[in-house]
């Protein structure tokens, strides 16, 4: 029983890594109806950003920290601008296309510049783990929750309380309503590229951090992807949810067949991506479209 | 090409494929070029035009499912990947001859093609995209994990042959390869001009108005994606027998986005564009890898990996470029051209 308790709770923290890699794909969406398959790309990116600040160049922490949201700032204010700008409006092959290109662009960008062997950060949280109750805990998997949760909490307050997160959510909703609001939707565009690519660099980081940075790292992206279909394109709390269920399905999955199959806990969110697909595939919190001819 | 003023006056005229004299000598003169090129060429010229060829063929499975049916995949590495595997595995296990297991690998990944592609009843567009992802992932799964077919570590492909006929040089499997991309072509060719074709079309541009008129939308779509990965399977094997190993490396997800990628750029839902793109895709690698070993010479700080990533990076912007910049593809540019010499005097750019 203790077994199901301790998957129970390796599941809970994937799902909130999950869930933090997914919450930049929604906002972007939301904001500017593009899907971002780049991500992965600028979570790899940044994450190397982050590392040559604190490991190359010996930076301390916090000045790295504020250097690598600043640089990864301007990569996504740049991508925004460059290349998602001039295909307003253009077909949904080109948008997909486009940033598929981009995750592309990025990961050989970073693997040509800081090489394909695989880099960790040097290891700062206190080792060990805790006995809650019957489970147990790695001390770093708790702080990085906390972490996490502190991020999804300031999202949370920015998207629903500040001048410019209301701003985003009306342009979500229509984008020429909010223009006659007085809204400037580029401005609006680019703000939620750049948080995009911050929230990237944050994810880039604990995953990172947790693994290691290297070329792996975009899939753990794609498989976020299923988190987003499965809590809906436009709901941030429902993408936490998901985040939850998806990553306990891969801890689940892990725990009762991964010993017979080997990396069937890796393909889990994929087969639960056809399922989604199939049978709902606005999600659990999206809107479902009602198409007119 | 006829100067303007000069109309079809005939069905027959009106369907002909190749409808000038000129245009038959310039055909006649491009396939002696193509068939007599190992006689002149250099063996490295050669591997760059199988290479050619099988992306060509890919691509207008590809096309057909994009381009004329409108059906976004990104499953078509993956379906290269079963071809490969299957043909390579019906000759090794089962000892068919080498072009009908090329032919049994296209059959077989219609229909896994088929079958990953039945989520398109439901949903297209972006979560299409999705549903194909989510596809490749589960193909290589199955691969990876069933071992007698190959696994991770691939599994090894017998020389071909035809008959008693040994394709052990460069220059025979370049014919073999030429023959199947011509062969591949001209079917390209005559989908979009059969009611199939045009059901096709009517299903990409708006399928509720061509479900209203009477097409079996569900029917067309599932068709569309047989006979796309038909092509995929084909071009697959045809790969794993080229390199002599079927192995899932070669068919990334990377590669499925380069896909998608070159029928951009040669220009969608045209014959010609799939073979612009793949020798445009070709042209890039070449310049990536003479350009390469220059390029880090200037800057010294990179490491030697990135040469292996320049291609990729080259690739991604040239996509971009032509997304941003010309999305109707250098078909379209080509197009432009020969109109703006057809109508000579009074051409006018636009």
């Amino acid at each position: 029983m203790s077994n199901v308790f301790q998957t129970f709770a390796n599941g809970i923290t994937l799902g909130l890594i999950y869930a933090l890699v997914a919450i930049p794909i929604v906002l972007v969406y939301k904001a500017s109806k593009v899907f971002n398959f780049a991500h992965g790309g600028l979570m790899l990116f940044g994450g190397f950003i982050l590392y040559m600040f604190m490991c190359q160049l010996g930076l301390p922490l916090w000045w790295s920290l504020l250097f690598s949201i600043v640089g990864s700032g301007i990569v996504g204010y740049i991508i925004q601008r460059i290349v998602l700008t001039p295909l307003i409006g253009q077909p949904i092959l080109s948008l997909i296309l486009a940033t598929m290109a981009l995750l592309v662009l990025l990961n050989s960008l970073a693997l040509a510049v800081w090489g394909v062997t695989p880099c960790s950060f040097p290891s700062m949280l206190p080792k060990g783990s805790l006995m809650l109750g019957p489970i147990k805990v790695g001390k770093p998997d708790i702080i990085i929750t906390i972490f996490i949760a502190a991020i999804l909490g300031l999202i949370g307050i920015f998207v629903n309380y500040t001048k410019y997160g209301l701003a985003m959510m009306v342009t979500s909703e229509e984008h020429l309503l909010a223009q006659s609001l007085g809204i400037r939707v580029k401005t609006i565009f680019a703000l939620a590229w750049i948080i995009g690519a911050v929230l990237a660099t944050a994810s880039g980081f604990f995953v990172g951090y947790k693994l290691a940075l290297s070329e792996y790292l975009p899939e753990v992206a794609l498989r976020s992807f299923a988190v987003v279909l499965l809590g809906g394109l436009e709901s941030v709390p429902g993408v936490i949810v998901a985040g939850l269920i998806m990553g306990n399905i891969e801890a689940f999955v892990n725990f009762y067949l991964g010993d017979s199959i080997a990396g069937i806990g890796g393909v889990a969110p994929y087969i639960a991506l056809l399922i989604i697909m199939i049978f709902k595939p606005y999600g659990l919190f999206g809107w479902v479209r009602i198409e007119r001819v | 090409m006829r100067p303007c003023g000069v109309y079809n006056v005939t069905y027959s005229q009106d369907r002909a494929v190749v409808r000038t004299k000129l245009q038959l000598g310039w055909l006649i003169g491009l396939f002696i070029f193509i068939f007599t090129l190992p006689l002149f060429s250099k063996e490295y010229l050669l591997t760059l035009g199988i290479l050619t060829g099988i992306t060509v063929i890919s691509l207008h499975g590809l096309n057909i499912l994009l381009g004329y049916t409108g059906q976004l995949s990104l499953g078509h590495a993956a379906f290269m990947a079963v071809g490969g595997f299957t043909a390579v595995n019906l000759v090794v296990e089962f000892n068919i001859p080498f072009l009908l297991a090329i032919v049994g690998g296209g059959l077989v990944t219609a229909m896994v093609g088929i079958l990953f592609g039945a989520p398109s009843l439901r949903i297209k567009g972006f979560y299409l995209v999705m549903a194909t992802l989510a596809a490749h992932y589960v193909i290589f799964f199955i691969i990876h994990r069933w071992e007698r077919i190959g696994g991770f570590i691939g599994k090894l492909a017998p020389p071909a042959n035809i008959g008693p006929l040994l394709l052990d040089t460069t220059a025979k499997f370049y014919l073999l390869v030429t023959i199947i991309a011509i062969v591949g072509t001209y079917f390209a060719l005559n989908v979009p001009r059969s009611n199939t074709g045009r059901a096709f079309i009517a299903v990409r541009d708006q399928d509720i108005a061509a479900m209203i008129l009477g097409i079996n939308v569900s029917h067309y779509k599932l068709l569309a994606f047989g006979i796309s990965s038909f092509y995929a399977g084909v071009a697959g094997g045809l790969y794993a027998f080229y390199f002599g190993i079927a192995h899932t490396q070669f068919f990334s997800l990377t590669q499925a986005v380069w896909f998608l990628g070159m029928l951009i750029v040669g220009g969608l839902g045209s014959t010609l564009g799939p073979i612009f793109g793949a020798i445009f895709f070709q042209l890039i690698n070449e310049l990536s890898s003479r350009a390469g070993p220059v390029i880090l010479k200037m800057l010294p700080g990179i490491g030697e990996t990135a040469a292996s990533q320049l291609a990729n990076i080259f690739w991604a912007v040239v996509i971009l470029f032509f997304i941003i910049k010309e999305p109707r593809g250098i078909n379209h540019t080509w197009v432009v051209l020969k109109n703006l010499y057809r109508l000579h005097p009074f051409s006018r750019k636009y």
